[in-house]
């Protein structure tokens, strides 16, 4: 057994990432709807993807 | 697999049986003696002209009936049942594998020669196959008795025209299909409960709150970084009551089988082994 998984705090997250990951990619594959909540609190629009639109609303 | 794994997870599965009873036959045969006297209450309100209008009323609409289409009209008389069992089935998989932790018996069942594996998976079988039998059984018994009631009571006050047979035969069907949509129903929330599994094998203390907190984290992490809401999504897609019930045992298969059904599996999966691996390695 690999050593990091004689951790429990990591296995915990790597159960999760693994958990998360699967979730997201499945839902991009098949384009499942999404849009559930939406936030309109500025601090909480960063998206990894859209990071120079997100300096620049932070610059304004 | 061998006969001795057959027969050392079948041990397995009476244990839990056994140590749950209260929750899962005790709480079910509960249920149905408080809906037993409030349904006698209010039968006793009525005078016995109005009874046998009400029983004249009842072979009405089922006379001509089809045992497949009289089945579905008896079901909604599961529906405090099913909900106690999704409760119990919650508390059942949250303090599974944290009780043992906490009063520290995990390190004489782990000095037993039974796997983490089947222990973790007698706990979900007993929570998605065994309960729902229970319960079923629980609400099948009910049922007969009402049903007794009725065919007695048309016997007492004549001239209902109340058909005993199809009744019956429309009881013991919506039984299965009882069963069934149970079964659908736990194994669609599978994830929901493997992800209590895995804070049942984690959390030192407070496993309810751990789980809610780190599913309500995760999601707002998932907008956060990826920009979607995919877990919203399929948490929301879950919630419907509809998609559990099932008709016939063709609708069965049909839910059995869907792809929607096979990731669930999947994301189940991968919560199952989680929580296998946190159970090797407790506090």
């Amino acid at each position: 057994m690999p050593k990091y998984l004689r951790n429990r705090h990591a296995v915990l997250l790597l159960t999760l990432a693994v958990y998360i990951l699967t979730i997201v990619v499945e839902g991009a594959v098949t384009d499942r709807a999404t849009g559930t909540y939406s936030f309109e609190n500025p601090y909480f629009d960063l998206r990894l993807q859209d990071w120079e639109g997100f300096k620049e609303r932070r610059e304004d | 697999m061998n006969e001795f794994v057959w027969t050392q997870f079948f041990t397995l599965l009476r244990r839990e049986l056994w140590e749950q009873r209260g929750l899962f036959v005790m709480a079910p045969v509960g249920l149905a003696a408080v809906i037993s006297v409030v349904l006698v209450w209010a039968l006793a309100q009525f005078s016995p002209e109005q009874l046998t209008e009400a029983l004249t009323q009842v072979a009405n609409v089922t006379r001509g009936l089809s045992v497949g289409a009289l089945a579905p009209l008896l079901m909604p008389g599961a529906i405090p049942f099913a909900l106690a069992l999704l409760a119990a089935v919650f508390s059942y998989l949250l303090s599974g594998l944290y009780q043992d932790r906490r009063d520290g018996s995990i390190l004489f069942w782990q000095s037993m020669p039974v796997s983490d594996l089947a222990t973790v998976m007698s706990k979900v079988v007993t929570a998605c196959v065994v309960a729902p039998l229970a319960m079923t059984v629980v609400v099948l018994i009910s049922m007969l008795t009402v049903c007794l009631g009725l065919v007695l009571a048309a016997l007492l006050l004549g001239g209902s025209g109340l058909q005993p047979l199809t009744l019956l035969a429309g009881v013991l069907y919506s039984g299965i299909l009882i069963y069934l949509s149970a079964v659908l129903a736990l194994i669609w929330q599978l994830p929901i409960l493997g992800w209590l599994l895995v804070f049942s094998a984690y959390a030192r203390a407070l496993p309810l709150v751990w789980a809610t907190a780190t599913f309500v984290i995760v999601m707002f992490l998932e907008d956060f970084l990826f920009g979607s809401q995919f877990l919203a999504t399929w948490l929301q897609t879950r919630a419907g009551l509809g998609q559990y019930l099932v008709f016939s045992p063709l609708d069965f298969l049909q839910g059995l089988l869907s792809y929607d059904m096979v990731f669930n599996l999947v994301l189940s999966a991968i919560l199952i082994t989680g929580a296998i691996f946190l159970r090797r390695h407790p506090d």
